[in-house]
């Protein structure tokens, strides 16, 4: 807590002074910069003032901002993968300079992944982020032929699978509900299809998917561990365009173009799975009757306007249906919902007006016979989010802000389905919380060489009315819990407020042109909580806020690396080493029961975790080659007063090492190679260490919580991706994907359980009382094929 | 109504949808090993056929032989107070021929076994409980692939032979102005369907009056006498039947709530439960 205070006054220390001494140039250049063949903003394009060392990056929207003195100067436009733009300017008032810059052709120069600046891993403030390269997350081997951006960052070091085939992750030893993964600013509170096969990113339509770690801006909060970025593409502006893909499990399209030209613009874009179409193949009759698919839509309109406003409207909706012989069935979705308005107030100040909307709902029910249900719940977000940049100088651009949510949650409803079931219904009451958040952050090249960018979020949460709020004898006990009293509370009556300050500090070091050690540190706070109990959460796992028994989640992080590039940029090294300070996380009584129980309180156990490690990473990003090669060492623990008699045990996320080898080779214009082989230490699964008889059970007795670890898992994946058109000039490509899952067949564990053996007479234990393990494996050698047109 | 899911058979079932996942069974996979802890379980109902105390010690893993029984414990209930000795019949099951508890008295278990006692303390539910009105059986046709009939705890064989098999259905009335957790247990001529995933309690949350037609677990020959004990628990011992339940049908963690050795009413360490509850049994012969 002391350390916090210090770093907190630090910080506002820092932004006092730092706004109020800064040297002011005269005048402002702003602008665009945009990628010239379809329109499309470019993010993190640099402009660069030659031979002053200065300059500035665009922002998410493709805008930049640069102070100047009076003259002449050249400014230089970049980005990865693009030819630069020089252009010279006499400066005598503020000016407005839109860019286009054009891509490289890919036979003056070889294969760039796409990121940036090309010195960013060096230069840049910020650490313990990643960005994905769009072209290189369709290139590498996809599970049943669909690529897959959360798949890809599940191989990113500090970055592990909850699972194989799942779509959760973990990240610096932080738990699958504490990653906040955004589409476009919203929210995606679930995002899987399948249980996680697919997930619910369309790689069509993403234009930047970027990864932290740890020194996560102050706009951004809410979660402890990390931030997924996801951006979608706005649409070509120039011209109408359009593809569509055929896979094994899924099919898609889209289409995008000018609503009007150079102005406006439209994307839209589906996917419908089928797994289900061949099940009628099927000699088993109960099979064939069964349904499994998922489908998902993407749109988007981008209006220019004019010259100083621009609106976005996005929006996703997506579901996965499963039905069982028309009797049972199960399905879920997201739907999220964007509209955003960027707002040039003047050259200095850029402002982003958000507005979003986002929901999760599930749905299970049995329609038949006495036993017939309808289980349904959801989860709803409304949210006002206001980014402000002020670009002060050269040397510092001011960002603040507030954003505001209510929260409306349905933690379950259980009604009968049929007349004569059993059932009279329960319907646990819908829980209500109102988010709030006001941040500063100040992006400031101090010197040269030493550049900071620290800020303050001041974040809010209060679980409001109407609600009736019970108090217990033992909040600890959920065998019989025993409530003491209970209060009601109107609709919007505050019940219980947590305020918390969550500073933010990253500091880099440029030690020469190609290193620097870059340092941060990171307070999250989480106020809403998955109830995972197992290691991976399922759609049905619902999301609980805090309240008068269920304080927020804290996280401090400190983060050091050493970043080197060498070859001109070629490859970008990384040495990151942290330390994460988890308190009041979450954990659950043994065998808890979390669904449809009013005493939620009474299952959940607070306590510490702790997590360290190092990760390290090579990255080939010019040339036919290119990949990375990542490892990581970490260890997290947990101590839980309630938990494992309260002593210390492994995380569920306590993955011991953690490698990942990913490559593209581009042999030529039609033909591209790529492959990836991951491996992980097993991860910590509870298993008993005797067995006891009970009537007639033959009952597991366990020791500790977390006492075993799965066998090691590893995977080697390869693709190859054709286009026979490629050398031909003509309006549309094809483009064939080869790919083989898993290839030397490893049966990686995917969890293991313990059974009785049946004996000859009947399913009970008899006399006999032999226990296995069993292995749950889920994917051999899978190949796959899938077939793309773009015009 | 607490509904418990189990996420190992869904997701086994996706993954058989989508014709991939498999599992094996793991040889040599190293069991750590564990001291010995006394195991209780103790039944005190008002069905005279149903009261006992079971005294044993757990085993290893891969152990095949039933865990070794304890006959030389002291076992004494203590009926509002009043001593009552149980003593060791076989295979350490501990009786008093002449007990029988009643609803609406309070029972201390005293065990006193390898060097410790052992006590537990619990009150006997009153008997108003579920009403059983009548258990129905229908004549099912044998399905051609033998598919419908899912996991019976009959031998395929018995199956096979016979293509006429009853379902039975349990009719009965709820009462809906008390809290009532019940766990319930089925027989065929006499021996207990004996599924090891199936641990069958549940409290009535949600539970309407009307319970017509809940079909009973196993299917039943011509001839076959049905029937069934249903017992009226305490909240404490319901919830332990519900976090053995978790127990039985544990995934190891990856969907499931984490397993560990149900929560129990038994002081200094025991295993096991004291069950304290209130009996009502039906049968009904297939003609």
């Amino acid at each position: 807590m002391k350390v916090h205070i210090t770093i907190l006054s630090l910080i506002m220390a820092l932004l006092i002074s730092g706004i109020s001494c800064y040297a002011q140039e005269k005048y402002k250049v702003s602008g665009y910069v945009k990628d010239s063949a379809n329109g499309e903003d470019l993010i993190g394009a640099t402009v660069k003032i030659e031979n002053s060392g200065k300059g500035t990056a665009t922002n998410a929207y493709g805008f930049y901002s640069l102070s100047l003195t009076e003259g002449t100067h050249t400014l230089v436009y970049s980005y990865v993968g693009y030819q630069s733009v020089v252009k010279e300017i006499t400066v005598d008032q503020d000016i407005t300079i839109d860019v286009q810059l054009n891509e490289k052709a890919r036979e003056q120069e070889e294969v760039v992944i796409k990121g940036k600046r090309e010195d960013e891993n060096v230069k840049a403030t910020k650490m313990s982020n990643v960005e994905l390269d769009m072209k290189q997350v369709k290139s590498l081997p996809p599970l049943f032929g669909e690529p897959d951006i959360i798949k890809t960052t599940q191989m990113l070091p500090g970055v592990s699978s909850a699972g194989e085939g799942t779509s959760s992750f973990f990240v610096r030893g932080g738990g699958a509900d504490e990653n906040l993964i955004l589409l476009d600013e919203a929210p995606v509170y679930d995002p899987s299809h399948l249980f996680g096969l697919f997930s619910v990113f369309n790689t069509d339509i993403i234009k930047s998917s970027e990864l932290y770690k740890g020194g996560i801006p102050p706009q951004y909060g809410g979660r402890l561990s990390s931030l997924l970025d996801i951006r979608s593409r706005d649409g070509n502006k120039k011209e109408l365009t359009g593809g569509a893909g055929i896979g094994l499990m899924a099919s898609k399209a889209y289409l995008e173009g000018p609503i009007k030209k150079n102005k406006h613009s439209f994307l839209i874009s589906g996917r419908r799975s089928y797994a289900d179409l061949f099940l009628p193949l099927s000699p088993n009759e109960s099979v064939r009757e069964n349904k499994v698919y998922f489908y998902d839509i993407n749109a988007k309109a981008h209006f220019d306007i004019n010259k100083n406003n621009r609106l976005f409207v996005s929006g996703y909706y997506g579901r996965d249906v499963f039905k069982f012989n028309d009797i049972f069935k199960m399905d879920w979705g997201n739907i999220t919902g964007t509209l955003r308005w960027n707002h040039i107030f003047n050259e200095n100040l850029f402002s982003n007006t958000t507005l979003i909307f986002s929901n999760f709902d599930y749905g299970l029910g049995l329609s038949q016979g006495i036993q017939a249900f309808d289980w349904t719940s959801y989860l709803r977000e409304v949210r006002l989010k206001e980014d402000m940049s002020l670009y002060l100088s050269p040397r510092m651009t001011l960002n603040f802000g507030f954003s505001s949510s209510y929260r409306d949650f349905q933690p379950g409803s259980f009604q009968p389905s049929t007349d004569n079931s059993i059932f009279t219904g329960i319907k646990l009451p819908n829980l209500y919380a109102f988010e709030n958040a006001v941040y500063v952050g100040n992006e400031h090249d101090i010197t040269e060489k030493f550049s900071m960018e620290y800020g303050v979020r001041l974040s809010s949460f209060s679980h409001i009315g109407k609600a009736t709020v019970y108090d217990y004898k033992n909040i600890r006990n959920n065998q019989a819990p025993e409530r003491t009293d209970s209060t009601e509370y109107d609709r919007f009556e505050f019940i219980k407020t947590f305020v918390n300050p969550e500073p933010r500090v990253t500091a880099r070091y440029t030690l020469n042109d190609v290193s620097s050690v870059k340092g941060s540190y990171t307070r999250m706070v989480q106020y809403v909580h998955q109830m995972i109990t197992g290691t991976t959460p399922l759609p049905i796992s619902v999301w609980q806020p805090s309240t008068k028994h269920i304080d927020p989640e804290i996280a401090d992080q400190w983060a050091v690396g050493y970043f080197r590039n060498f070859k001109n940029n070629t490859y970008e090294t990384s040495a990151e080493v942290y330390y994460k300070d988890m308190n009041q996380i979450l954990d659950f009584a043994d065998n808890a029961q979390v669904f449809f129980n009013e005493d939620l309180p009474t299952v959940l156990r607070p306590g510490d975790s702790w997590s360290y490690g190092a990760e390290f990473m090579i990255k080939k990003t010019k040339g036919d080659l290119t990949g990375w090669l990542s490892y990581t060492w970490s260890k997290t623990e947990r101590q839980i007063p309630g938990v494992n008699q309260g002593r210390v045990y492994p995380s569920n996320q306590d993955i011991r090492h953690n490698a990942s080898l990913v490559a593209s080779y581009s042999l030529n214009k039609k033909w591209t190679f790529s492959g990836n082989w991951v491996f992980n230490t097993g991860r910590p699964i509870t298993l008993p260490a005797g067995n006891y008889a009970l009537e007639h059970y033959n009952v597991n007795y366990f020791t500790e919580r977390n006492g075993y670890r799965l066998p090691n898992f590893h995977r080697l994946d390869l693709s190859a991706v054709w286009e026979p058109g490629a050398d031909k000039d003509r309006k549309w490509q094809g483009e064939w994907h080869f790919s083989v899952y898993n290839v030397y067949n490893r049966k990686n564990p995917f969890t293991i359980y313990t059974e009785t053996v049946e004996d000859e007479s009947n399913n009970s234990p008899g006399n006999n009382y032999k226990k296995v393990a069993k292995m749950i494996y889920l994917f051999p050698v899978l190949p796959s094929v899938s077939y793309n047109i773009s015009f | 109504m607490k509904k418990g899911t189990n996420y190992k058979y869904i997701i086994i079932l996706t993954c058989l949808v989508l014709l991939t996942a498999c599992e094996k069974t793991l040889e040599d996979f190293e069991i750590k090993s564990a001291g010995k802890k006394v195991v209780i379980e103790a039944y005190i109902t008002d069905s005279a056929a149903i009261n006992y105390v079971r005294i044993s010690q757990t085993g290893d893993f891969y152990d095949a032989e039933r865990p070794a029984a304890i006959k030389d414990a002291d076992v004494t209930v203590y009926e509002n107070g009043n001593a009552i000795t149980f003593s060791h019949q076989a295979s350490g099951y501990y009786i008093n021929p002449s007990f029988s508890g009643s609803p609406g008295n309070t029972y201390k278990l005293e065990v006193t076994a390898e060097g410790k006692t052992y006590t537990a303390t619990e009150t006997m539910p009153p008997a108003r409980n579920l009403r059983i009105d009548s258990l129905v059986y229908t004549f099912e046709e044998q399905a051609d692939d033998g598919q419908s009939y899912g996991e019976s705890n009959y031998r395929e064989d018995y199956i096979e032979e016979n293509d006429s098999l009853y379902n039975v259905y349990m009719f009965a009335r709820e009462p809906q102005d008390m809290t009532n957790f019940y766990k319930f247990e089925f027989f065929r001529n006499g021996s207990k369907w004996q599924n090891q995933s199936a641990v069958i309690v549940n409290n009535d949350e949600g539970i309407g009056e009307a319970i017509n037609g809940l079909e009973l677990p196993g299917y039943y020959l011509k001839g076959d006498t049905v029937s069934m004990n249903m017992y009226s628990m305490t909240e404490n011992v319901f919830s332990y039947y519900e976090a053995l339940s978790n127990v039985m049908n544990s995934d190891g963690g990856m969907f499931n709530p984490p397993p560990g050795n149900p929560a129990n009413n038994i002081s200094n360490g025991a295993l096991g439960i004291f069950v304290v509850a209130a009996v009502t049994s039906k049968t009904t012969i297939i003609r």
